[in-house]
């Protein structure tokens, strides 16, 4: 008897064996180098163990900590215009009768290119003499100048987020589409009995009905942004004057371009942490409300 | 029938036409993707010369700072597949500190080194060894709208001030001109950049006993002008705060600036027509001008090559730089593909002078063009220094915080490491 209780583990063992070797033993790995001073440049120097140095180094580091403000910042402005310009975009294709087909594999565009090439297209669209963008906002009188959109903080900043907005928005779109078709139509005709109105409508039937899945929406693309570098990278790497430096961006110029994996890996586990505080937060908040 | 003939035709070809492939060495030649292919030609010359040896080609890609990455990934894992590898100016303290590269010095004593530029050979050595052999180089130079200039009786400017009276004068009848353009977003070109400032202003980023110092009233008088070519005076458009060579190329291509500095590979884009280029014949080229007259700089660039150290192969290794290094093959490839050989000697060939007269004025710029710190600490340094000097353009920090800044962090580096 007592033997067939260990048979479940047999059958999830190669599960778990899977997971660990490929999630879980690399953040124990490098968890383990950030404990160390460890640079490639300097094989001789070795690998010596020191503790915690590397995290009080971190904390006191205004780089890393403004490159992490700047990815909260970040996280948040994006995802935040994602949720209004995605709901806007799926209730609109949740009612489009005609062209349903179309318009959605057209709104899927930006989501299908390449980050890579999307921002360097971005890039050029901004470019102070030759950019589309300030050929437009001139010939519409917005401004009287050419704009040096990636030279100023601020500019760079919306120039960054107007671009990653575009660029994932479709997937947020799509995402609450699904959860808007699934609302039975019956609750929308006795809302519309009751007499309610379409503002009302919305908040009382529509969202606490797609609440799951605007969360799990939610929870994809903070992650996501979160880990921001390509958008960055590409467009301004890090500048001007490093203002709009990521956390990921700053991990890698310490691990390849300085070799130093030690202070590096450390980062790597700043930033594994906060992920894990979000997962964390969202899914005690998506299981409260639908239980 | 007829398909047993073909299958001893064909395991007759296996058998007789690859038995002297046994003999024949590989090694593999890595290089950023050139887009001329010019080292091909040399690379057929080899084969032939040497039949024992086969060179394959491993391109990576053109940008230096993703070749560099992926040099350290692959170095980091011992990886033996790479023989000879073309290095960049910048990396050759940080690969051979890291022991990632073999030293040449054997090498040094066949070839005629004193025929070498001096700042190329100055960057390929590491604590008095040779880790790689200069194979061509590359200096930043003023590049100028001859038509303008003339129209208006200027020479080419020899101070940063005749720079700025010319642009003031030109621009008053042409406001749309741009004045000045050159490379400052915040990369690696933006330290190209302002190491010739500094040098052009006779500031330096280590002092006379070799300490690491930048605070010095002769940089801060460097960054500062800069500053106010920036701001004050629109001498420099403020959008070279996001220029890298490519954008600064095509604006001044398209006949909308005065000047450029940029490295010598625009002049034959410039002077052709087939680029689209507005100012094919109308351009100038002169060394970069300087605070005083005869105080010009120029920051080397450039390309060299070395041995892994994890190669299995270092003698044919060895015998394929020698070749490249020779004078009929070093001349051959900078015609070809319009690259600035490193043998002093090639500058005065008549073949290369008829190709590109210009090199005779500019060899002056290219015997001086000076390196990059020379330091394994290379890349965190020229990070530091592009997030300060950046701040400093943007005008966040002043001048001397963001000195003193990058002097508080570059020490504390070598405090960490060593130098």
């Amino acid at each position: 008897m007592k033997s067939r209780s260990y048979l479940p583990y047999y059958f999830i063992a190669p599960a778990a064996i899977i997971i660990f070797g490929i999630a879980l033993y690399p953040i124990l790995h490098t968890f383990y180098i950030s404990l160390h001073q460890i640079n490639l440049k300097f094989p001789d120097l070795g690998m010596s163990f020191i503790w915690f140095e590397n995290y009080i180094r971190l904390f006191r580091d205004v780089r890393a900590m403004s490159a992490l403000l700047n990815t909260i910042f970040f996280t948040v402005s994006t995802v935040a215009l994602e949720l209004i310009f995605g709901m806007i975009i799926a209730l609109l294709m949740d009612r489009a009768l005609r062209f349903r087909g179309i318009l959605r594999a057209t709104v899927l565009i930006p989501w299908a290119m390449p980050t890579v090439v999307a921002a360097m297209l971005w890039r050029w669209m901004y470019n102070d003499q030759s950019g589309i963008i300030n050929a437009i906002l001139v010939a519409t009188g917005v401004t009287t100048e050419y704009l040096q959109f990636l030279a100023e903080p601020a500019l760079a900043w919306v120039a960054v987020i107007v671009t990653e907005v575009w660029k994932t928005t479709p997937f947020m779109a799509l995402l609450l589409l699904a959860g808007l078709q699934v609302i039975p139509r019956e609750v929308y005709e006795a809302s519309a009995i009751d007499g309610a109105s379409k503002i009302r409508t919305f908040f009382t039937i529509t969202l606490p009905l797609i609440k799951p899945v605007l969360l799990v929406a939610l929870l994809f693309r903070t992650l996501d942004a979160f880990r921001v570098f390509d958008v960055i990278f590409v467009m301004t790497g890090g500048g001007p004057g490093n203002s709009t430096e990521s956390l990921s961006l700053y991990t890698y110029k310490t691990m390849f371009g300085a070799l130093d994996f030690g202070y590096g890996s450390a980062l790597s586990i700043l930033t594994f942490v906060c992920v894990i505080l979000i997962s964390v937060l969202y899914i005690k908040f998506i299981g409260t409300k639908t239980r | 029938m007829k398909s047993i003939i073909l299958h001893s035709f064909l395991i007759f070809i296996l058998f007789t036409g690859c038995s002297p492939e046994e003999d024949v060495t590989t090694i593999t030649f890595n290089l950023g993707r050139d887009p001329t292919g010019a080292h091909y030609a040399i690379i057929e010359l080899f084969e032939e010369t040497y039949p024992d040896i086969k060179v394959q080609v491993v391109e990576s890609p053109q940008d230096a700072s993703l070749q560099h990455d992926l040099y350290v990934t692959r170095f980091a894992g011992k990886d033996n597949s790479i023989d000879v590898i073309a290095l960049d100016v910048i990396w050759i303290a940080e690969f051979a500190r890291a022991g990632w590269l073999l030293p040449l010095d054997d090498l040094a004593v066949e070839l005629p080194m004193d025929d070498f530029l001096p700042g190329p050979v100055e960057a390929c050595t590491y604590r008095d060894s040779l880790f790689a052999i200069p194979w061509f180089t590359d200096a930043g130079l003023l590049y100028y709208r001859q038509d303008l200039l003339n129209e208006y009786g200027f020479d080419e400017p020899e101070t940063w001030n005749d720079l700025q009276i010319i642009v003031d004068t030109i621009r008053r009848d042409n406001p749309q001109l741009s004045g000045f353009l050159l490379q400052a977003e915040q990369y690696e070109g933006l330290i190209c950049n302002v190491m010739e400032f500094i040098w052009s202003h006779g500031g330096s980023v280590w002092d006379k006993s070799g300490h690491w110092h930048t605070a010095t009233p002769e940089t801060e008088k460097a960054i500062q002008t800069l500053i106010d070519f920036i701001r004050t005076d629109d001498i420099i458009p403020r959008g070279v705060l996001t220029y890298q060579e490519e954008e600064s190329r095509h604006v001044f291509q398209d006949g909308r600036a005065i000047f450029l500095r940029n490295w010598p590979y625009v002049w034959e884009l410039a002077n052709n027509p087939a680029t689209g280029s507005n100012v094919v014949g109308k351009v100038g080229i002169a060394p970069l001008p300087g605070e005083k007259p005869g105080l010009h700089a120029a920051t080397l660039g450039g390309w060299n090559l070395g041995i892994s150290a994890y190669s299995d192969h270092p003698d044919e290794s060895r015998k394929l730089i020698s070749f490249f290094m020779e004078y009929d093959h070093m001349k051959q490839f900078s015609l070809d593909g319009g690259r600035l050989p490193t043998r002093m000697s090639i500058y005065k060939d008549p073949d290369i002078l008829q190709r590109s007269p210009h090199f005779e004025d500019l060899f002056e710029v290219f015997i001086n063009a000076r390196p990059r710190p020379v330091t394994p600490h290379y890349s965190q340094i020229s990070d530091i220094m592009q997030v300060y000097i950046h701040r400093a353009l943007l005008e966040r920090i002043t001048v001397r915080e963001a000195l003193d800044r990058i002097d508080g962090e570059v020490l504390a580096l070598f405090e960490r490491y060593g130098k």
